[in-house]
């Protein structure tokens, strides 16, 4: 550890502490089972990828979300959960980038608030698995 | 190529980079995880080793400590039995000396012929008789 974490205590709270990383990944279990399943998928998705790519983009925000829980949920090793969390945190980024881009691809200015929200999150699981990756580094 | 379809290749692009960068993450977590468990062991091993060495060296003090205090305690129950005898000699010659002196046959020269002086026949500059010897009295007198 280096000598500004020794002066100052970096405390960093576990994935089971942040409560909309948690809400997402279960999101992303419950959004991936039901596209996976077959569910009809959201009319900006269809217009930007086959239906075999949304099932297999429902695949990937299923995986993610459930490494992201398992990794979230880790009652043994701290430095194992946080890396399974960067993991899943960094798969469902790549998915939700795809949404993004779909998103304002079909809906242009009119998808600003879900095209918003869903950069937002990428940008938010990106900053976190940086975060998580600078923790583990130090 | 129209910009919708830009976009899906973009994010089918960012998709597949960040889900790369996330398995390879998961496959090092878990691979890592393997490896840890390891050095753990053997780090727990060193450590203790470490700690039975340092056992060991306590012990082997502790034993030679045991072995000097038991050879001190010998030592001091042989000294104190030696000082017990030499002081119930002494009680023993004291009490001789205390007869002879209250006998009402004792005279002054039969009393010096009986309790030498000091540094003569045996005796000490004190008057009394050397350790470890038993004095008996003259027969003459009882």
């Amino acid at each position: 550890m280096s000598e500004s974490h020794q002066r100052h205590p970096h405390i960093i709270a576990t994935g089971r502490y942040c409560y909309h990383e948690v809400a997402f990944f279960a999101f992303g279990v419950f959004i991936g089972l039901a596209y996976v399943l077959g569910s009809p998928p959201s009319t900006s998705l269809i217009a930007l990828l086959t239906t075999w790519q949304v099932r297999g983009w429902g695949i990937i925000m299923l995986v993610s979300g459930v490494v992201g829980l398992l990794g979230a949920f880790w009652r043994g090793s701290l430095r194992f959960a946080l890396q399974v969390e960067g993991a899943a945190l960094l798969i469902q980024a790549g998915a939700i980038t795809l949404l993004t881009t779909a998103l304002f691809g079909v809906g242009g200015a009119r998808a600003l608030t879900a095209g918003g929200i869903s950069a937002a999150w990428t940008i938010a699981n990106l900053l976190r698995a940086g975060h998580i990756r600078r923790f583990l580094r130090s | 190529m129209s910009a919708v379809n830009w976009l899906a290749v973009g994010g089918q692009v960012a998709v597949t980079i960040l889900g790369a960068a996330g398995v390879t993450e998961l496959i090092k977590a878990v691979a890592s995880r393997r490896t840890r468990k390891i050095d753990n062991v053997d780090r727990l091993s060193d450590i203790a080793i470490e700690q039975v060495e340092a056992i060991k060296k306590d012990a082997r003090e502790a034993r030679d400590e045991a072995r000097s205090a038991r050879q001190e305690a010998a030592g001091a129950r042989r000294e104190m039995h030696e000082i017990r005898q030499s002081a119930e000699e002494i009680s023993r010659y004291l009490y001789q000396v205390l007869s002879w002196i209250h006998d009402p046959q004792m005279t002054i020269e039969r009393l010096r012929a009986v309790v030498p002086p000091p540094g003569t026949n045996g005796g000490t500059p004190s008057g009394a008789p050397p350790l470890g010897r038993r004095v008996q009295p003259p027969p003459t007198l009882w």
